[in-house]
């Protein structure tokens, strides 16, 4: 639950709640029906998936068609009512500069970081998966490493990294003669937090297609090879066309992962002025939900995004299957 | 959202707060989905007043100054029949001001709480707050810096306590300003002619950091300016962000800023905390609480440091205040006579005072406070100053006039993000000025307010 990427609080819910829910008892041998099995059998998941996803999704919904009204100067009880808003959040939402530039921003972000992390991630998979490779298992995880560290960290860490007067590589860069590196102005920040998410996402997404290679049957292999096909053949020929659908997925992840961007600017916000409250979509709406108690406009902002997501990434399937990629 | 909330509460380890904030703020983005007004009070949200069989009062206070049980214990010792609980709560933008308010809409918010001057306005706009006067608030009015008083008060209503105040001074490098020839400024314009002195001789070297995502500390240089951010005209407010005080001292910073004669870099961040201890920062205008910031920050600068009264606009002496926060009854104390007893007190017992100055860092709000020891001694950092009583002078010629708008976190916020965007070439600070006050005008019309510019 650390990174903005680990798209898995339904799972994490549903564990941490299990417990939690009394055991349903089972019914009398007498009134025993076939047509309760499937019932019971999905009962423990469809309660848990009503009550920690449809129930919070459906409550945000609901205070997002909300508005606060003040009248006067707003000072005395009764000043301040809750009204019905109808789609007033909502039409606030997209005529707001700050959540269309935010938008923007981070679709300019996936566009770029997205191919470029999936290359990395391939190409390292596809050498851990070569049969050159020694020490397969020691470098598998150091590739892996970074995904272990939290988002929060991460980003700490890599701000003293861009930080001039800390940084040994804009003192190294400075000794080169490269001038005063500035890796947190206006123009490169959001690259920086790039190459941020990049080292923190490169290794999870190259241990899925690694895992994918390693489904591939070995006699396929043993074929390419007897017609003569050199191991660059083999993985452009073969290993790639194998791996599309766990592309697909990653491509999905990261999709979902980018328009999620929040704790990587989120920290860098205390290190750059370049960083504004409303830089990303979800840091506009954790601002107003948290900091500028605007909680209802908040949950229209989440509802857009969610929505959002979703036509992103299942349109993104649809295309990737109309092409006939994905098997 | 940065760091406004500690300003009146002095010592903390800045690295680690600003880590734990972006933790919470994580969590806070992951439950965003699931976020509602009014589920997230807590079990230890339940409303915890009750009386016993004996006729016992039990108030529940939720506060983020370090310490202050050992204050609030005094009490319990000497009023059996109001028992105090202290439900240690994290700093108000951090968190605590969101809690308040889901708990205020969901019924069941504390008895007591901690909420800053500039918040305040916003809880009596929901309706939160229970108006003191009521319960002989008024007649500790005179105990208290008359500037804090102002800000806790509206019309003949009060609602809070004040606690501590932030009056503003200039903390300056006086090891440096004596090795490149600086006089200690007494004007802005003195100031301008010592930044563009040192920039000549050595061009790393700079007056001063400015903030841009630190509206809080623009706030209180435009205050002492003379600027009216806010007021009432009967039933309506009056918005004044851009007025002319505001823009002569957005104009100013602006031409330091373009001359590069200022760093501008956030402040409590890493990098800031270097250039105050190397030598890169000669000065930093500043609340009285900055104090306790540089000696923890920039230890090894130990002696270098003075401090000397802010520089004035021309000749006449006026002062701003940074922070501060007050105590408050919430509308959901079944005791509010008992609590705010209770708030009186904490902030003007001596006792209990002491407390707040050497637990919590405060500098206190109560008169007779600022004269005790532990807040008017010299002070080893400041090579033996006495600094307090610049302070305790200071505080004296802060304009009671200036007031906040019922909606300060999102004027911060928008003001904070204009001039992020000023500083990084896209405009001007006066222009991110305008834009405020537009915005602000706007987000208070949409919302219902009756609003106009002034």
């Amino acid at each position: 639950m650390v990174t903005g990427h680990k798209q898995t609080p339904v799972a994490t819910a549903a564990a941490t709640g299990g417990p939690a829910v009394p055991g349903r008892r089972r019914p009398r041998p007498k009134g025993r029906r076939h047509g309760w099995a499937p019932v019971m059998l999905l009962s423990p998941f469809g309660l848990l998936f009503a009550l920690f996803f449809l129930l919070p999704i459906g409550y945000a919904v609901y205070q997002s068609l909300l508005r606060v009204h003040v009248s006067g100067l707003g000072l005395g009880p009764s000043s301040t009512t809750t009204v019905f808003a109808g789609f007033a959040n909502y039409t606030q939402v997209f005529s707001d500069s700050s959540f269309v530039q935010g938008v923007g921003r981070v679709l300019l972000f996936g566009i770029v970081q997205i191919p470029v992390m999936l290359a990395f991630a391939t190409v390292l998979a596809l050498l851990l998966d070569s049969a050159a490779i020694r020490l397969r298992r020691f470098f598998r995880l150091v590739y892996f490493l970074p995904y272990g560290i939290p988002g929060v960290i991460a980003a700490i860490l890599w701000s003293f990294l861009y930080l001039p007067g800390l940084s040994p590589i804009v003192a190294t860069l400075q000794h080169a003669g490269f001038g005063t590196v500035n890796f947190l102005g206006s123009d490169s920040t959001l690259w920086s937090i790039a190459n941020i998410v990049t080292w923190e996402y490169t290794g999870y997404n190259m241990l899925i297609i690694y895992a994918a290679l390693q489904a591939i049957p070995a006699d396929l292999y043993e074929a390419a090879r007897l017609d003569g096909a050199s191991e660059w053949k083999v993985a452009t020929r073969i290993k790639l066309p194998m791996v599309a659908s766990a592309l697909v997925l990653t491509a999905i992840f990261s999709i979902i992962g980018t328009l999620q961007l929040f704790s990587e600017p989120e920290v860098l916000r205390a290190v750059t002025t370049d960083i504004s409250t409303s830089y990303t979509p979800n840091l506009l709406a954790y601002t107003q939900a948290f900091i500028t108690n605007n909680p209802n406009y908040a949950a229209a902002i989440a509802v857009v995004l969610a929505v959002g997501t979703f036509v992103l990434s299942f349109g993104f399937l649809k295309l990737v299957q109309r092409r006939g990629v994905a098997a | 959202m940065t760091s406004s909330s500690i300003r009146g509460t002095g010592r903390r380890a800045w690295s680690r707060r600003k880590l734990l904030l972006a933790a919470g703020a994580t969590a806070g983005a992951l439950a965003l989905a699931a976020c509602s007004s009014g589920s997230s009070a807590g079990s230890s949200a339940a409303p915890a007043s009750g009386t016993s069989s004996t006729g016992k009062v039990t108030l529940t206070f939720w506060t983020w100054v370090p310490g202050i049980s050992q204050s609030v214990s005094l009490w319990n010792k000497s009023h059996p029949d109001i028992q105090v609980n202290v439900d240690e709560v994290t700093s108000g933008n951090a968190g605590t001001y969101a809690k308040m308010f889901s708990a205020l809409q969901a019924g069941n918010a504390p008895d007591l709480g901690q909420v800053e001057y500039a918040t305040l306005p916003n809880f009596e706009h929901v309706g939160g707050l229970v108006d003191l006067s009521k319960y002989g608030a008024g007649s500790v009015k005179s105990d208290f810096v008359a500037s804090t008083w102002a800000q806790v008060s509206q019309g003949g209503a009060v609602y809070g306590i004040p606690q501590d105040t932030g009056p503003m001074g200039l903390f300056y490098r006086a090891d440096l300003f004596k090795k490149y020839g600086l006089t200690v400024p007494t004007t802005w314009a003195q100031y301008l002619s010592d930044a563009q002195k040192l920039h000549a001789a050595n061009p790393s070297a700079y007056i001063a950091a400015f903030p841009a995502s630190d509206a809080q500390w623009f706030s209180a240089l435009a205050w002492q300016a003379g600027a009216q951010w806010f007021s009432t005209s009967g039933n309506t407010w009056v918005a004044g962000i851009n007025d002319g005080p505001s823009v002569q001292v957005a104009n100013y910073w602006q031409q330091l800023i373009s001359d590069h004669l200022v760093k501008v870099e956030p402040d409590f961040a890493t990098e800031w905390y270097k250039d105050l201890s190397d030598g890169t920062l000669l000065t930093w205008p500043t609340a009285v609480w900055g104090e306790n910031t540089l000696s923890t920050n920039a230890a090894s600068t130990k002696g270098d440091w003075r401090v000397a009264a802010m520089p004035n606009w021309g000749t006449s002496q006026s002062n701003g205040d940074w922070g501060g926060s007050s105590t408050v009854v919430f509308k959901d104390s079944k005791y509010p006579a008992q609590a705010t007893e209770f708030a009186e007190w904490l902030n003007s017992d001596q006792q209990s005072i002491t407390g707040l100055i050497t637990n919590g860092g405060l500098y206190p709000a109560d008169l007779a406070g600022e004269k005790q020891p532990a807040a008017n001694s010299p002070v080893a950092f400041y090579g033996g100053q006495n600094i307090w009583q610049v302070f305790q002078a200071g505080g004296k010629l802060v304009n009671s006039s200036f007031q906040w708008g019922p909606i300060m976190s999102t004027t911060f916020t928008q003001l904070a993000d204009g001039f992020g965007k000023a500083t990084s070439g896209s405009g001007t600070l006066a222009q991110a000025l305008t834009s405020t006050q537009s915005q602000t005008v706007s987000t208070m019309q949409t919302q219902g307010f009756s609003v106009k510019s002034s």
